[in-house]
């Protein structure tokens, strides 16, 4: 941690570079609300990393409650970076100047900290480039205690071990309460000349800590793993903030000069999902569900309006029309910001007509389209992956969402869910075409209707009830997509769907185990990079990769034993495993599992074993 | 309604913004300071604020323009003082002058803009390109070639270019000042010169330092002419 007096020249030099770059406006910083707080009298300085573009990762709402909750310590100070697009990294390898900070434009290996948030698999290679180019050893090992501390949050850190070799340490869960804690422990070990070792120590008795290094993974002869053993200390718990209605918020929210993929004010109305999804892990490891009271919603909306000038607030969660007050809360958001200007919208629907009614009311902007999640073509598919809507909820929904004045819809749809036969991809066909047909009878003459179907392939993912699940080959994806291909035609209809080679690569890391490190550190020293965008991603260099480690895809795409250690078995995110073994064998028998908000319990084990309880602020009473 | 219009500088970090950045920042300062912004009718009401003509990207200006209106009066002190303080840093409000009569709008009014360019070359070739810069104005016509998303294209500048005035700073830097055409009459653009030294040069900054309106003899500024 050098302090380089040459920060001024640093910027500078850059500043001539920015001109030959695609949209310079992502690394030049000082957006409204950007804290860029004294370099030289602050103790503890944090760079909060997002391996993506700057449009996708100032989009994420993690890291700016984390950028504004490190900030608003006076010791303390955080700055942000963002993987920088290939054109800005060739120019700095070329000119030898390290990735930098937006705020003080520091190199990263200048901070004591580097959180990266961890979203999806596929960011992977981004993470090795910004240490790379920040100047920072890429694996731990190699790191002394003059390098920054590297920590890893988000989604991802629930089977992270195909990164365990980079990230000196993971944080799992939710950081509100935890953060300070952490940066306060890095901050005294700075201080105290104490080992690396010692630091993981300390650290890993923090809640929701998981030190990698502290675990020893060794693998059968077949490749799976024989033990995962704990040198140091107890197995990582997922972190809960004690009390979610009151936890940090961002108030002074950075406003963007870019055109940003969520270029709004967001607002996290609840946390969690009540509904049980088996294919989902937001709604298995962000449990249970929590709401914000209304009064306090409404009290920050308002600061966040008056310190942003945002046209548009959205009320975000997992299910927001899931939230108890959902109609008197938008009410009063709209009869409060609508007269400055100010438009509220719901970033999810159900499918039923409440939401449509709504979203009707209530977003005076209109969308051009909605979106509709039915997920599976059938009514059997989708109670075994405990999506309980029906044919009829869709078609009464989308019978309402045209009367409404809709005259585009867009249905999300999975392939490759478990127990798929061909059965559920005709429905998926049928059920286009059917509420096709309404659109058609509710608007006869209309030229603008069009029905958009978007097909993923799922992709099993760690701690849900489909961990165990197989994943469908490359080959049988293009099968079933040309299927839909062939049968989903028309003028009026519109199909999308995910290259099968990434959601693949996607279910290799979602699934994987340490050795996929070498992979993602070879593949990334050949030239990966931003593996997520259909544009610059090159299958065949990790298929060669793989290969020349002798190693197979498949071996982590196929389906688990249920006796088999899985690598993230050491992981605890508060679910039993008995709950995912239950939810795993009522899926196959096409059975239900209510809603814990209005039934009962349905025992996941997590707000005993975390000591967190549901919290739902009730009906209105009028 | 009150119309309004706002003579504003856009500098530093902040000339890295695009012309649709730069909108989006207005609309939200406005909106930030509370200042009561008419909007259009319709299924998507935008708000009334029209800019002059667009600013390169990279490019800083000390004299850019923009029309608004508000639902309220307010005095153009007050609208200053409080744009300034919800601008961020690069933008700033220079001054306001409100419409007398039904004005026409800037980028029909402004036909006339002036740029200073910082350049830096080896001193031995500074003279040659003194030279250069110098027998611009005397050539009958002077071909570039431009990008466009349609790909290259050929153009005569000359009939845009009025004046070039040369300063040099120090041996190795010069100043120049390049006068022209903005708008449907003509365009011409700094890099339009400065991309065809024949010698290697760099190019420090570009500054545009002056819009208004010429018509023969007669000379008026944006903020007259409301």
């Amino acid at each position: 941690m050098t302090d380089q007096p040459n920060t001024a020249s640093l910027w500078q030099t850059i500043e001539k570079l920015l001109p030959k770059v695609s949209k310079p406006g992502r690394y030049i910083g000082g957006e409204y609300n950007c804290q860029v707080k004294n370099w030289t009298t602050i103790d503890f300085k944090a760079v909060l990393a997002f391996p993506d573009v700057y449009e996708i990762g100032l989009s994420h709402l993690g890291l700016r409650i984390l950028y504004e909750l490190i900030n608003s310590h006076p010791d303390m100070l955080a700055e942000r970076v963002y993987a920088p697009w290939p054109d800005f990294e060739g120019i700095l390898r070329q000119e030898n100047l390290p990735l930098f900070s937006l705020e003080n434009k520091r190199s990263l290996d200048e901070f004591d900290m580097i959180g990266f948030s961890l979203q999806y698999e596929l960011s992977y290679t981004n993470v090795i480039t910004m240490l790379d180019l920040g100047k920072v050893p890429i694996y731990s090992k190699d790191r002394t205690s003059s390098h920054p501390i590297v920590i890893g949050g988000g989604p991802c850190t629930y089977n992270p071990e195909p990164l365990a070799d980079f990230f000196d340490c993971f944080f799992i869960g939710e950081a509100e309460d935890t953060m300070i804690p952490i940066c306060e422990a890095i901050r005294r070990w700075k201080h105290s000349g104490a080992s690396r070792p010692e630091l993981f120590r300390e650290l890993a008795k923090i809640n929701g800590v998981y030190i990698p290094s502290n675990f020893q993974v060794s693998y059968t002869e077949v490749g799976s793993v024989a033990g995962i053993d704990g040198l140091n200390g107890d197995h990582p718990v997922r972190a809960v903030v004690k009390d979610f209605g009151t936890a940090f918020t961002p108030e002074k929210w950075l406003v963007p000069y870019l055109d940003i993929v969520h270029d709004r004010v967001v607002y996290e109305i609840q946390r969690g999902c009540s509904k049980g999804c088996r294919f989902c892990q937001a709604g298995m490891i962000y449990r249970p569900v929590r709401e914000k009271k209304p009064e306090v919603i409404m009290q920050a909306l308002r600061r966040l309006v008056e310190n942003t000038g945002y046209d548009e607030l959205s009320l975000t969660s997992l299910s927001s029309a899931d939230y108890s007050r959902i109609e008197s809360l938008l009410g009063e958001a709209c009869g409060c910001f609508n007269p400055l200007g100010v438009n509220i919208s719901l970033p999810s629907l159900r499918i039923d007509s409440f939401s449509i009614d709504l979203a009707a009311k209530f977003q005076s902007t209109r969308k051009s389209s909605l979106t509709f999640a039915p997920e599976a073509g059938t009514d059997r598919l989708r109670r075994v992956i405990n999506k309980g809507v029906t044919e009829a909820d869709l078609f009464n929904a989308s019978e309402a969402a045209f009367k409404a004045g809709w005259q585009k819809l867009k249905l999300y749809f999975m392939i490759g869910l478990p127990t798929e036969t061909e059965e559920d991809l005709a429905g998926i066909v049928q059920l286009v075409e059917a509420v096709y047909r309404i659109g058609k009878r509710i608007h006869p003459k209309a030229s603008a209707l069009r029905i958009t179907a978007s097909i993923s392939t799922f992709v099993p993912k760690a701690h849900t009830p489909f961990q165990w699940q197989a994943q469908i080959s490359v080959a049988e994806t293009m099968q079933k997509q040309n299927y839909l291909k062939e049968h989903l035609r028309g003028r009026h209809l519109e199909l999308n769907w995910h290259d099968p080679h990434m959601s693949r690569l996607e279910g290799v890391f979602a699934r994987g185990d340490r050795r996929l490190g070498k992979i993602i550190y070879q593949a990334w020293q050949k030239g990966a990079k931003f593996d997520g965008w259909s544009d610059q991603l090159n299958y065949q260099l990790w298929m060669d990769t793989l290969a020349e480690n002798n190693m197979d895809p498949d071996f982590y795409t196929r389906a688990r034993f249920f006796e088999e250690i899985l690598p993230w078995s050491h992981i605890h995110s508060g679910i039993n495993r008995e709950f995912l073994k239950q939810e795993y064998d009522k899926a196959i028998a096409g059975i239900l599992t209510a809603d814990c908000r209005k039934s009962a319990c349905s025992d996941c084990g997590v707000c005993g074993s975390l000591a967190v309880n549901k919290q739902i602020v009730g009906e209105q009473h009028v | 309604m009150y119309e309004y219009r706002l003579r504003f500088s856009k500098e530093k970090d902040l000339k890295f913004l695009s012309h649709l950045e730069l909108i989006r920042t207005m609309e939200r300062a406005f909106r930030r300071g509370q200042l009561p912004l008419a909007y259009s009718e319709g299924f998507h009401p935008h708000p009334k604020i029209s800019f002059g003509p667009a600013l390169a990207v990279g490019i800083s200006s000390s004299d850019e323009y923009l029309d608004f209106q508000l639902l309220h009066d307010k005095e153009p002190d007050e609208i200053i003082a409080v744009l300034n303080n919800s601008l961020p840093e690069g933008l700033r409000a220079i001054a306001i002058s409100r419409f007398k009569h039904h004005a026409k709008p800037l980028n029909a009014v402004i036909n006339r803009a002036s740029y200073a360019v910082v350049l830096k070359s080896n001193p031995a070739v500074q003279k040659k390109i003194i030279e250069w810069l110098n027998q611009l104005c005397d050539l009958p016509e002077l071909i570039v070639s431009r990008y466009s998303k349609d790909g290259q294209k050929l153009v005569n500048i000359r009939p845009w270019l009025h004046n070039l005035t040369i300063e040099v700073i120090g041996l190795d830097t010069l100043e120049i000042r390049i006068t022209g055409e903005i708008g449907s009459s003509g365009n011409l653009r700094p890099e339009d010169i400065t991309g065809n030294i024949p010698e290697p040069v760099e190019v420090v900054n570009i500054t545009r330092i002056g819009l208004w309106h010429e018509d023969g003899e007669l000379v008026s500024k944006p903020l007259d002419l409301c």
